[in-house]
């Protein structure tokens, strides 16, 4: 279970409160105009904007003072997620410990791959994927490494139709399954009636 | 990692065993024409060890090394160091007595050798070398050279020991008072100033300049190994400064025995009759018979401060060719 | 008020912090012993008395003019070339030619000099149609090698000049009916009067600290220079006292010329010259100047080096020493490698400091150890350092070790300058990633870091190992005969005459030089 219990965050001198609970396999849509700290909560919960006051709990411990690379969190940025000067299966790998994931977590991304229709582009480099190609990369590899909270900073933006469905359908049914966290932010109502368990308006 | 390897055996290429006795030397003498292979072979024939020499550019450089090195030398023998230096390495005390009882020994009555540290090995006389193909009558004296219109090379006296000899020459016939205005006649005849004795006489040879500073033996070596009397040594009626080349053992020795017995070796007539015609200088022994051509050098008068007067001085002269010559 | 929690800093490992630590304490660890030995701190203090003598002012005063005139020669030839390669459309070879001028710059001197030596000495080939009167030794050689390394310096910063004017300006010029001189005043001399100070400022310094040149062809003590003095001090006359006295005078003047200097701004050299823009009509008369001036250029730049290959092989392989070129060699190449991979440790280092300090003072610092060789003389540097340690260090076994690292310092400044950017931009757009994968360690270097960075270490590994195989100044204070460098064996090969073994020793430095700036420079082009 994720907690917010009277969580305080600033970003200049604007302030944002929140307090929520997520229960583990379900999904939090973020929704909002600009500039209302849907973007700051996610870095709050992946521990790259401090938090000001309150606590972030997972299953009653504190994840507040952790630094980034030891919290439970995968996150999707809105870019710069895809490392350009190496091919998208080392993209790929490094969502895994060492870099070196095992037999069973790589068929999985294998598997993942050839469902979102982005397996023939394993050898290539990111510059040469489309926006649509790289973000569907990109939310493969976030949402299957072995972390408890997902954190999805517009993960559907790049696409379109038939592509958007099947992702999103896809990210709802891995932290389903795997009984994890997903939080996420859209500006699309489609997105939320279709995957959100939950929704903070904000 | 592989390179400091390299670099390290490289470093310590020259690490000694028992029976070894290094002799630290200019490179000359050590080259395939100079004495290094003939005296080694010589020396190793009847010592029982095996003789290692180790060179540096010059005497110069020589007696900067040993001194750089201190108690860590590698050295039990240094070779080349002329009469010009040995009291500023005695000052330093880098080197032990040999314990050579000079009245046994038949040695040339110019020398008048009684040193306790140093023991010569070969001597000879500075002089400038010239065609004959070029010059028709040579200069009778240095006033004479300093006021013709000739080209000359000689060395730098920091770096050569043949280029110090110049300068010892020089502040003989000039005294502090006049040297400067004739290191400036000279400069002004000056093709360059080389920094070693090899670059000079090669350049010379090659036909770049009248006159080169060297030896009044240098022409001994064209009549024996090329059999031509077309380089002479011009002889100067003021006289010559002579260079007597030494050696010493380190004070710093573990094989001061071995290296007694090479100094004895040094001053031998086997080991003297090698050294003229391979270093082109004269025995330290009158009792060696020399190549034929060795009677027709000049010989001529010597003068020149003592070693004493020479360490004295020395910095004080430097300066003042410097600043003569740099003008 | 109660303040915001701060946020905890990213754990990263105590190995990168330690190496950059260390890199640091190297890096200003030599300069400060270095300086303690200056103050007399060790071997022998200044000595003062030597300001008193003429032959100190004759050599400083030797040692400006030279740079003076070697600047003026440099720049005034560089201009009209430069502006003949950015304006004149269909002038062939533009592209070769500036990379040619690039390997010029940073051209061991050693090949150069043999490379005047053989067309210009006594017996060199032009020599005969030059007139009775000339010889290369003395100011005449030092002029020409100076112009020779430094011209295209400053031709690449003027032909970036130039080509930076924007179309605008040669169209409304063009529009107005400018004449030729009117455009060049109006329009072309306002684009390049602002880098000639810094070209020409860096260039005085660069000849001021000259030291191979002046030692190869100086020609004895005419023509000195204070470097060349401060290495005469300590090798020829075992002076210390005086070495130093020379050594703070070279730090004060190449110091205060460097601070006087850095007030006019960067210099963009190492850009890449730009494409095609619209380039405005040259007048016949001038374009054809321009044009003669290119190929002259051209003579210039390649005669020197092109004349070592016939002069290496005039007599075949036979009477050269392989024997002896085949391990200085090796040793060169070992020294210049392990300098080369030093200075890039120690740069990486410098970086993981700046990586983890974000605060811009420590920042600051960490560039002013990573730089600041670049200002201090390397014969200055050296000399410090050899008197520092010369009571317990034997230089003789030892000094292989300074040799390395002093040339891992010199060659640090252009390593770390090209290294930077990528770092920064790494960070830049990737600190958060790597934070949320937390990758760190082996990983994360061999992974994702050392791939990002390869082609920039590829290229400043390769600009420290020319610089490191053609060091001439620091071997001349640790060096000795018994272990030569290529550089020194060619010296030596040159100073006996023995010009064919040194046109080939020089042509072994030159290719080796020329295969690690080739093949290190990244050939793959992705986006």
């Amino acid at each position: 279970m994720l907690e917010a219990r009277q969580l305080v965050l600033r970003r200049g001198d604007r302030q944002w409160n929140h307090d929520f609970v997520l229960e583990p396999g379900r999904t939090l849509a973020l929704t909002g105009p600009s500039g209302s700290g849907k973007t700051t909560l996610l870095e709050a919960v992946g521990g790259f904007v401090p938090v000001h006051s309150g606590e972030l709990l997972l299953a009653g411990t504190a994840l507040t003072g952790l630094p980034p690379e030891q919290r439970p969190v995968s996150t999707l940025f809105q870019q710069h997620n895809l490392f350009e000067h190496i091919r998208v299966a080392d993209n790929l790998k490094l969502g895994f410990r060492h870099g070196r994931p095992d037999a069973a977590s790589w068929s999985q991304v294998l598997a993942a791959c050839a469902h979102l229709g982005v397996d023939e582009l394993l050898e290539r480099y990111p510059g040469e994927l489309s926006g649509g190609q790289r973000q569907r990369v990109a939310l493969i590899r976030t949402v299957l490494r072995p972390q408890v909270i997902v954190v999805l900073d517009e993960p559907f933006s790049a696409l379109d139709g038939d592509n958007r469905q099947r992702a999103g359908d896809w990210v709802h049914q891995q932290i389903r399954d795997s009984r994890r966290h997903l939080l996420f932010v859209t500006h699309q109502p489609d997105d939320t009636a279709r995957w959100a368990d939950e929704v903070l308006a904000l | 990692m592989r390179t400091l390897t390299l670099a390290t055996g490289l470093a310590l290429a020259g690490t000694l065993g028992a029976n070894e006795l290094t002799v630290y030397t200019y490179s000359s003498f050590t080259s395939d024409w100079g004495p290094g292979p003939e005296i080694k072979s010589a020396f190793e024939a009847q010592c029982d060890c095996t003789l290692n020499f180790v060179s540096s550019d010059d005497g110069v450089s020589l007696l900067n090394r040993v001194r750089l090195e201190g108690v860590n030398t590698q050295a039990d023998v240094v070779l080349g160091v002329d009469d010009a230096l040995i009291e500023e390495a005695r000052a330093l005390e880098l080197f032990q007595p040999h314990g050579i009882d000079w009245s046994d020994l038949p040695l040339a009555a110019d020398l008048a050798w009684s040193d306790d540290l140093y023991v010569p090995f070969d001597y000879g006389y500075f002089a400038f070398v010239y065609d004959t193909e070029n010059i028709d009558s040579p200069a009778t004296s240095m006033e004479e050279l300093l006021s013709s219109d000739v080209s000359i090379l000689y060395q730098d006296p920091r770096t050569s020991t043949v280029g110090q000899g110049l300068m010892h020459w020089m502040q003989a016939l000039y005294g502090d008072n006049g040297v400067t205005e004739a290191w400036q006649a000279l400069a002004e005849r000056t093709v360059t100033v080389t920094q070693g004795w090899s670059e000079s006489y090669g350049m010379f040879q090659e036909g770049e300049a009248d006159y080169v500073l060297s030896y009044t033996t240098s022409p001994a070596y064209h009549m024996v190994a090329e059999d031509t009397d077309r380089y002479q040594a011009a002889t100067f009626e003021e006289g010559h400064v002579a260079q007597i080349e030494v050696a010493a053992i380190s004070a710093f020795t573990d094989q001061a025995e071995l290296a007694a017995e090479f100094l004895d070796f040094l001053l031998s007539r086997e080991a003297q009759q090698i050294l003229p015609v391979t270093n082109w200088m004269l025995p330290v022994r009158t009792d060696v018979e020399l190549p034929a051509a060795f009677d027709r050098l000049a010989t001529p008068e010597r003068i020149g401060h003592s070693p004493t007067e020479i360490h004295e001085h020395r910095q004080a002269w430097i300066r003042t060719w410097r600043n003569a010559v740099s003008q | 008020m109660f303040a915001g929690r701060p946020l905890p800093t990213a754990n990263r490992q105590w190995g990168s912090l330690i190496w950059g630590l260390a890199a640091l304490a190297c890096m200003l660890l030599a300069t400060v012993l270095a300086f303690l030995a200056l103050f007399g701190w060790s071997e022998g203090r200044p000595d003062l008395s030597i300001l008193h003598d003429a032959y100190f002012h004759r050599i400083l005063r030797f040692t400006l003019w030279q740079a003076l005139l070697s600047t003026l020669f440099a720049v005034l030839l560089a201009l009209p070339v430069a502006r003949a390669v950015a304006l004149d459309a269909r002038l062939p070879g533009k592209a070769l030619f500036l990379r040619w001028a690039l390997l010029c710059f940073v051209m061991p001197s050693l090949i150069l000099i043999t490379g005047l030596v053989s067309v210009f000495g006594r017996s060199g080939w032009l020599t005969p149609w030059l007139g009775a009167g000339w010889n290369l030794y003395g100011l005449n050689g030092i002029l020409i090698a100076h112009v020779f390394l430094n011209m295209p310096f400053a031709l690449r910063v003027l032909v970036f000049q130039w080509q930076s004017i924007p179309d605008t300006a040669w169209k409304v010029s063009a529009q107005l009916g400018l004449s030729g001189w009117q455009r060049f005043r109006l329009v072309e001399w306002p684009a390049i009067r602002g880098v000639l100070p810094g070209v020409a400022g860096f260039i005085f310094l660069l000849c001021f600290n000259s030291f191979a040149i002046v030692l190869a062809l100086g020609g004895g003590p005419r023509a000195t220079t204070i470097e060349v003095a401060i290495y005469q001090a300590l090798k020829f006359a075992f002076n210390p006292a005086e070495a130093l006295t020379l050594a703070w005078t070279q730090l004060l003047v190449a110091g205060g010329l460097f601070l006087l200097f850095s007030q006019f701004g960067r210099l963009r050299w190492l850009a890449p010259p730009q494409g095609q823009p619209w380039l405005p009509a040259l007048h016949p008369f001038t374009r054809a100047l321009g044009r003669l001036a290119y190929v002259l250029a051209i003579l210039f730049l390649a005669v020197p080096i092109a004349t070592l290959i016939p002069v290496a092989l005039f007599r075949g392989g036979q009477g050269l020493p392989w024997s002896t070129l085949m391990p200085v060699t090796l040793r060169s190449l070992g020294f210049a490698f392990a300098a080369a991979t030093l200075a890039t440790l120690l740069a990486l280092g410098g970086l993981e400091l700046w990586r983890r300090w974000t605060a811009p003072g420590a920042r600051r610092w960490v560039e002013f150890a990573a730089l600041h060789h670049l200002v201090i003389p390397g014969m200055v540097l050296s000399v410090g350092l050899y008197l520092f340690f010369l009571p317990w260090v034997n230089w003789i076994r030892w000094g292989w070790v300074a040799v390395i690292g002093l040339n891992a310092l010199v060659a640090l400044p252009f390593v770390y300058h090209q290294l930077k950017p990528r770092v920064f931009d790494f960070d830049a757009n990737y600190r958060r990633q790597v934070a949320d994968l937390g990758l760190r360690g082996w990983p994360f270097w061999h992974r994702l870091y050392l791939p990002w960075l390869l082609p920039a270490l590829r290229r400043a590994w390769a600009l420290a190992f020319v610089i490191a195989l053609g060091d001439f100044a620091v071997f001349g204070i640790f060096g000795h005969d018994s272990w030569r460098t290529l550089p020194w064996l060619i010296y030596a090969l040159a100073g006996s005459y023995r010009l064919q073994a040194a046109a080939l020793a020089s042509l072994l430095l030159l290719a080796f030089a020329l295969i690690a700036l080739w093949v290190l420079e990244d050939h793959r082009h992705h986006a």
